[in-house]
């Protein structure tokens, strides 16, 4: 077992197969840097639950393609990254900061899918940015190419 | 592979994109189809340069060229449109004439190759263009030819030169016609 601690000071036990998906950690064990417990200055105990719930089921990948459980697997994943965006930027981030390839690449597909079809409007209020570009700028890129601001698929709505 | 970019993004305590660093915003817009991309551009300023930054483009090309396991973003291309030649029997595939701007002109065009979904055309005036549908846009290429006769027949050919990062088309030239 492998003992992390948030930067909220709480402590969680995770077993060194589900934690070596990480490769940070899995690097810190070689170098036996990670005989007590390990402090994640940048990540709170809310995230960190997330990111042990996403280890702890992904376990053994290879596992799951023999034994015919990666759909259910996909499912989890559908199931796992369906949370708000600040929750998620905050996963992103800890598996940024973890090098956790696999959970950065379900959440960062998952981030892209999302605002993939939206208006630059819903895009600003979904991510709460304010416009900072003047009106020479702004008529550049809609002469640049008007067809990206057309067409049916184009959703103007945020949720 | 990580790209070099460093793009400041201001932060405010609601803003939740500014809280995530440059890089994680490189990693979810090089996810997105280009189409979404330009229309981004007018999110805001910094959006703006990371996604026309050449370290982006070729980011995101990476991104696409290898994460595509399905081959969706794959083509097969005919040079010449035949209508006794299609591909419509094929169960996988979609056929869609591609759209180039001189196709109403009345001058054909044909493609002389492509690279990382570019394509070099090559128009019956001899002028090469560099197309890229996916932007809709076109650069007419300098015409080396300036030097040859008229009436020499030329061959082209295009390709990506991986150790100088740059696209180069190639002429040859048929002597046998030059001669005559």
């Amino acid at each position: 077992m492998v003992k992390l601690k948030s930067n909220d000071d709480k402590e969680f036990e995770v077993e060194e197969a589900a934690v070596i998906q990480s490769e940070m950690i899995k690097n810190m064990i070689e170098d036996g840097c990670a005989t007590s417990v390990i402090p994640l200055p940048n990540i709170d105990s809310k995230t960190l639950i997330k990111v042990i719930e996403y280890l702890n089921k992904h376990i053994n990948m290879g596992k799951a393609a023999e034994t015919g459980e990666e759909d259910d697997l996909k499912e989890f994943d559908e199931q796992f990254v369906n949370m708000g965006w600040e929750e998620l930027f905050d996963v992103i981030m800890a598996a940024n900061y973890l090098n956790i390839h696999e959970l950065m690449e379900l959440c960062c597909q998952s981030a892209a899918d999302r605002l993939k079809n939206k208006s630059v409007r819903a895009v600003r209020e979904m991510l709460k940015i304010t416009n900072d570009l003047t009106e020479e700028e702004e008529q550049e890129i809609i002469n640049d190419a008007p067809w990206a601001f057309e067409g049916p698929e184009i959703d103007d709505t945020v949720n | 592979m990580k790209p070099p970019i460093n793009t400041q993004i201001k932060a405010t305590p609601q803003n939740f994109i500014g809280q995530l660093k440059s890089l994680l915003l490189t990693e979810i817009l090089s996810r997105l189809p280009v189409k979404s991309l330009l229309r981004f551009k007018f999110v805001l300023k910094s959006w703006s340069s990371l996604i026309s930054s050449p370290e982006f483009t070729k980011y995101h090309l990476s991104l696409s060229a290898n994460n595509n396991k399905d081959y969706t973003n794959h083509s097969v291309m005919w040079r010449i449109a035949q209508p006794e030649f299609n591909l419509k029997e094929c169960p996988i595939m979609e056929e869609t004439n591609l759209d180039y701007h001189m196709k109403n002109s009345g001058i054909s065009c044909v493609n002389e190759g492509s690279v990382n979904g570019l394509i070099c055309l090559v128009n019956e005036a001899k002028e090469l263009f560099l197309w890229n549908p996916t932007l809709r846009k076109y650069k007419k290429l300098s015409d080396f030819r300036t030097k040859l006769k008229d009436d020499a027949h030329c061959t082209y050919g295009f390709g990506y030169d991986d150790i100088h990062d740059d696209y180069k088309k190639r002429g040859t030239i048929n002597i046998a016609d030059s001669i005559s």
